[in-house]
C-alpha cells in the first residue's frame, strides 16, 4: 500500500535525522511521534515507528565517522575506526561501507526472522507463566551483566525501576499502591513520560553545561563506493557481525547497542593485526555497522512472538502495539498477520531506501549538524513537553516528565545508566503477573520454575550469569588477603 | 407593617418570575437548540481499547443524525474511575457524555470511587450486550458445563481457570459459582482477555470467562463454550445453558451511554434517537461483533433498571466472595 510506503520513508528518514542529531535519540523521537500515530492505522504507525529504529542505526554512524560524536549508543564504537579513517581522508568509504554493511546485515536480518518466524511462534505458545517468569528475569541479569560502567549502579537502577513500576494497582487484588494517595498515579508512572525525562530532558540539562563545541571536520568526501580491498577485508566482519547481532537482539538485554561492542570486539581478537584496530580500518567500521543492523531485526522476534520488548526502543514499540489494541505474543501472527508481515516488508524496504537515502544525503545531514544547539536543544525540550502533555491531555505527565528529567540529569552525571531502568520499569508488571500466576498455577511452591524444562533451563542459565559475575569479584576479595 | 410585608412579597414575586422564565426559556432554549456545539463522549480506556472503537463506530452515526461533530476522547487513569468521575461531575449539558460498560458496578462496590452507580449519572440508553462465557479448548474431555464443575470437584485443585481481572463482571459470577457448587480450581488472573487466550490455547490454564472468544476462538473450532455468562442464550449457541438457568443469578455485561445526572430529558431524548439510529448501521454492528458484543437497545429507564439490576447481584457475588467494600 502506497501509504504504508509513505510512512516507512518518513520514519527511516526521521530515524536518520534523529541518528545523526547528538541530542535525540531514536527513544525520545518514539515517544514524541508516539501520540501522533493515534490517528494513522496500526499498521502504518508500527511500521513507521519500527522504521524510526533501523533508520536511526543508520545516522548515527553518520555523526560517528564525520565529527566523532556517536549520535546515539549503537553507534559509539564506529567512532574509533571511523573518525580516523576520516582522518585519514577515507570517509567516502566509511561511510559507504557503514551504509552497505548496515544494508546487507538490515536484509539478512530480516530473511531470518522471516525463516524463524512461524516455528517460533509455535513453540513459544507453550510459554505459561513460569516460562515468561524465567526469560525475564535471565534478561534483566543478562542486562546488568553487560552493563558499560559498573554492574553495581546497573543493578541499582534496575531495582529503581523495578520500584517504579510497582506503582499505581496491585495486579492481583487491584489495589492501589505506593501512589501517596495521588489518585493521577493510580495507573502508575506513564513510559513516555519516563522515556522522556530520562533520555530526552537530562540530554538537554546536560548539554546546556557542556556547551559541546560544535567542530565539523571539513574533509571532502570522494567516492562513497569502497574498494575491492575493502570489500574483500570486511565481507568476513560483516558476516559475522550479522550472525552475532542477530543473536544478541534476541536476547532480553541485548540489542543493538551491545551488538556493536560485541563485533568490535570480536574482530579484535580474531584479526591478524589486533594492533591496527583503532588507526582507522575498515573491518572496524564494517562489523559493528552490521551487527547493529541486525540485532534490531533480532530483536523483533522477542517483541512481536513472545511479547517481551528486550530494550528501550522495542518498549516504545511495544506500548505502540497496545495503545492500538494489538497484544503482542505468539497469537499475534495469527491474529494480526497484517502487522507482522507488513512491518517485515517495511523493513525490507525501509533498508533500501535507507541505502539510496544516506549515500547522497551524506552531504545534507553533515549541513543539519551544523544547527546551533541554542536553537536545537529548546526545539527538544519544546517538543518533548508538548509529547508528553498530549498522551493522555494530562499535565501530570508533564510533571513526571520534569521530575525524571532532573533524575536522568544526575543519574547522567554520576555514570548510572538509563537502560536498565528502563527495561525493569518495562518488565516489573509482567514479572510481578507471571510469578504470582505461576505460584497460583503451583499452589505455592516454587517449584514449578524448575520442573518445566525451558523455565528450568533459562533459570540455570541466568544463575550461572550471576555466579559468573559474583566468582571474579570473590577470588579478588580472597588475593587482597 | 404589612405594607412592608407586601412590598417584599411584590418584589419577592417580581424578581422570581423573570428569574424563573429564564431559566425555563433557557433550558427550553439549550433543549431546543441542543446540539449547537461538537458532543463529547469519554472513554475510560486508551485509544484502541473496546470501548474505544464502538464509540468511534457509534459517534459516526450519531453525529449524522445530530448534526454536530460528536467526538471520543480516551481517558484512561484510575483504572477506568478517572473517566467515570470526570463524567459524573460534568456540566449536565448534554454535551459531555460518556461510555459505560457494567464493570463500573463491580468497581463501585470493591473500591473507593467517585462516583455512585445509582446517584451520579443519566443513563441515556444501553446499546449493547457483551457475549460473555466460559470456554475451554475443543480438545477438552468436557462437553457441558456440567461435565466440567462435575470432574472440578472430583478434582480439587487440578483444574486452572483464567480471569482477565481480579473482580469484573465475567470474573465475580464465575467465581461465585465455584463457590455456590462447591469446586476449587486454581484461579490465574491475567491482565487481559488476550493473555488468557494465548494462556489457553497454549495449555496453561483449562478454562475462562470473556466475551472476546466468540469471535476469536469459537468460530473456528479452537475452543467451545460452556456456559453463557448472559441472561438469553447467546446468538448461534442456544444449547448453552445461561447463567440464570444455572445458577437463578443475573450474570449481564452491557454498555452504553450515559451522562452526568440531571440531563434534561428533552436532550436525554434527542441523544437516544441518535443512539438508535447508530445501532442500525451495518458498519456499528460488524464493529460490535468483532469485541463479541450484540446490538441490544435499551431506552434510558429500561438501561437504568439493568444498572440498578446489576448492583444487586453484583452487591451479592462480591459479599458471598468477601469482596465487598464496607458500607456499599
Amino acid at each position: 500500500m502506497p501509504i504504508n510506503l509513505f510512512f516507512c520513508f518518513l520514519g527511516v528518514l526521521i530515524g536518520t535525522l534523529v541518528g545523526v542529531l547528538p541530542g535525540v535519540g531514536p527513544v525520545a523521537a518514539m515517544a514524541l511521534l508516539l501520540p501522533a500515530t493515534f490517528h494513522i492505522s496500526p499498521v502504518s504507525a508500527i511500521i513507521m515507528l519500527a522504521g524510526i529504529y533501523y533508520g536511526a542505526m543508520y545516522g548515527g554512524s553518520t555523526t560517528s565517522i564525520l565529527v566523532n560524536i556517536p549520535g546515539e549508543a549503537a553507534s559509539v564504537i564506529t567512532c574509533l575506526d571511523g573518525y580516523q579513517m576520516a582522518r585519514k581522508g577515507r570517509a567516502g568509504p566509511a561511510l559507504g561501507m557503514s551504509a552497505f554493511g548496515s544494508f546487507i546485515a538490515g536484509t539478512a536480518g530480516v530473511l531470518i526472522l522471516m525463516l524463524v518466524a512461524h516455528p517460533m511462534a509455535e513453540f513459544v505458545l507453550k510459554f505459561g507463566p513460569p516460562e515468561y517468569f524465567s526469560v525475564m528475569v535471565l534478561g534483566l541479569t543478562v542486562l546488568i551483566y553487560l552493563a558499560h560502567e559498573s554492574r553495581i549502579k546497573a543493578f541499582i537502577m534496575a531495582c529503581f525501576g523495578l520500584i517504579l513500576s510497582f506503582i499505581g494497582i496491585d495486579v492481583l487484588t487491584g489495589q492501589h499502591r505506593l501512589n501517596l494517595g495521588w489518585m493521577e498515579l493510580a495507573d502508575g508512572v506513564g513510559l513516555v513520560p519516563l522515556i522522556m525525562g530520562i533520555f530526552g530532558i537530562s540530554e538537554v540539562l546536560i548539554n546546556m553545561e557542556h556547551m559541546v563545541k560544535q567542530e565539523i571536520y571539513e574533509t571532502k568526501i570522494s567516492g562513497l563506493f569502497p574498494s575491492k580491498k575493502d570489500w574483500a577485508d570486511s565481507k568476513w566482519p560483516i558476516l559475522r557481525g550479522t550472525l552475532l547481532g542477530f543473536f544478541l537482539g534476541l536476547l532480553p538485554g541485548g540489542g543493538p547497542a551491545i551488538a556493536s561492542f560485541a563485533s568490535y570486539a570480536i574482530e579484535k581478537k580474531i584479526s591478524r593485526h589486533p594492533e591496527k584496530f583503532g588507526t582507522g580500518i575498515i573491518e572496524g567500521v564494517a562489523g559493528p555497522e552490521s551487527a547493529n543492523n541486525s540485532a534490531t531485526a533480532g530483536g523483533f522476534i522477542p517483541l512481536f512472538l513472545i511479547g517481551i520488548p528486550t530494550n528501550g526502543i522495542l518498549a516504545m514499540l511495544f506500548s505502540a502495539l497496545l495503545i492500538h489494541g494489538m497484544q503482542p505474543g505468539p497469537l499475534l501472527l495469527k491474529e494480526h498477520p497484517d502487522i507482522f508481515w507488513g512491518t517485515i516488508m517495511s523493513m525490507y524496504i525501509g533498508n533500501i531506501m535507507l541505502l539510496v537515502l544516506n549515500l547522497p544525503l551524506i552531504g545534507m545531514w553533515v549541513k543539519i549538524l551544523k544547527i546551533p544547539y541554542q536553537i536545537l536543544f529548546p526545539l527538544i525540550l519544546f517538543f518533548c513537553l508538548i509529547g508528553s502533555y498530549s498522551i493522555n491531555n494530562n499535565a501530570v505527565d508533564v510533571i513526571i516528565m520534569l521530575i525524571f528529567g532532573l533524575v536522568g540529569y544526575f543519574m547522567r552525571k554520576f555514570h548510572y545508566e538509563g537502560a536498565p531502568l528502563i527495561l525493569a520499569f518495562l518488565l516489573g508488571p509482567m514479572l510481578e503477573r507471571s510469578f504470582i500466576q505461576s505460584l497460583n498455577m503451583s499452589g505455592g511452591t516454587y517449584k514449578i520454575f524448575f520442573e518445566r524444562s525451558v523455565s528450568a533451563v533459562t533459570m540455570v542459565v541466568a544463575l550461572s550469569v550471576v555466579l559468573s559475575a559474583l566468582i571474579p569479584s570473590f577470588r579478588k576479595r580472597g588475593s587482597k588477603k | 407593617m404589612i405594607w412592608r410585608i407586601f412590598i417584599r412579597r411584590q418584589m419577592i414575586f417580581s424578581t422570581l418570575f423573570p428569574v424563573l422564565f429564564l431559566v425555563f426559556s433557557g433550558l427550553n432554549a439549550s433543549a431546543q437548540d441542543f446540539p449547537a456545539r461538537p458532543i463529547k463522549i469519554i472513554t475510560p480506556f486508551a485509544p484502541g481499547g473496546v470501548s474505544g472503537v464502538i464509540w468511534h463506530s457509534m459517534s459516526e452515526s450519531m453525529s449524522k443524525v445530530l448534526g454536530t461533530p460528536v467526538v471520543v476522547e480516551n481517558r484512561p487513569g484510575g483504572g477506568t474511575t478517572l473517566a467515570y468521575s470526570l463524567i459524573a461531575s460534568a456540566k449536565p449539558d448534554g454535551y459531555t457524555v460518556g461510555h459505560i460498560s457494567f464493570g463500573f458496578i463491580n468497581t463501585y462496590l470493591a473500591y473507593d470511587v467517585g462516583y455512585h452507580p445509582q446517584k451520579s449519572y443519566t443513563y441515556i440508553g444501553g446499546v449493547w450486550r457483551y457475549n460473555e462465557s466460559v470456554a475451554v479448548r475443543s480438545d477438552a474431555p468436557w462437553n457441558t458445563w456440567d461435565e466440567f464443575i462435575d470432574y472440578s470437584r472430583k478434582h480439587p485443585n487440578e483444574i486452572r481457570v483464567g480471569f482477565s481481572n481480579p473482580i469484573g463482571v465475567n470474573v465475580a459470577p464465575v467465581k461465585w459459582a465455584a463457590q455456590k457448587s462447591e469446586v476449587k480450581w486454581k484461579q490465574v488472573v491475567f491482565q487481559s482477555e488476550a493473555e488468557c487466550i494465548t494462556a489457553l490455547l497454549g495449555k496453561n490454564i483449562e478454562a475462562f470467562p470473556g466475551a472476546g472468544v466468540v469471535h476469536t476462538l469459537l468460530r473456528d473450532g479452537r475452543a467451545k463454550m460452556l456456559l453463557a455468562l448472559t441472561i438469553d442464550p447467546i446468538p448461534g449457541y442456544p444449547h448453552v445453558p445461561t447463567f440464570k438457568e444455572v445458577y437463578g443469578m443475573t450474570a449481564l455485561n452491557a454498555g452504553g451511554l450515559i451522562g452526568p445526572a440531571e440531563i434534561p430529558e428533552p436532550i436525554v431524548k434527542k441523544l437516544g434517537t441518535a443512539l438508535q439510529e447508530g445501532i442500525k448501521d451495518p458498519a456499528f454492528q460488524k464493529t460490535l461483533e468483532k469485541v463479541g458484543a450484540i446490538p441490544r437497545w435499551r431506552n434510558s429507564k429500561d438501561f437504568y433498571q439493568d444498572v440498578e439490576n446489576a448492583l444487586s447481584n453484583s452487591r451479592q457475588f462480591l459479599k458471598d466472595l468477601g469482596l465487598l467494600k464496607a458500607n456499599k
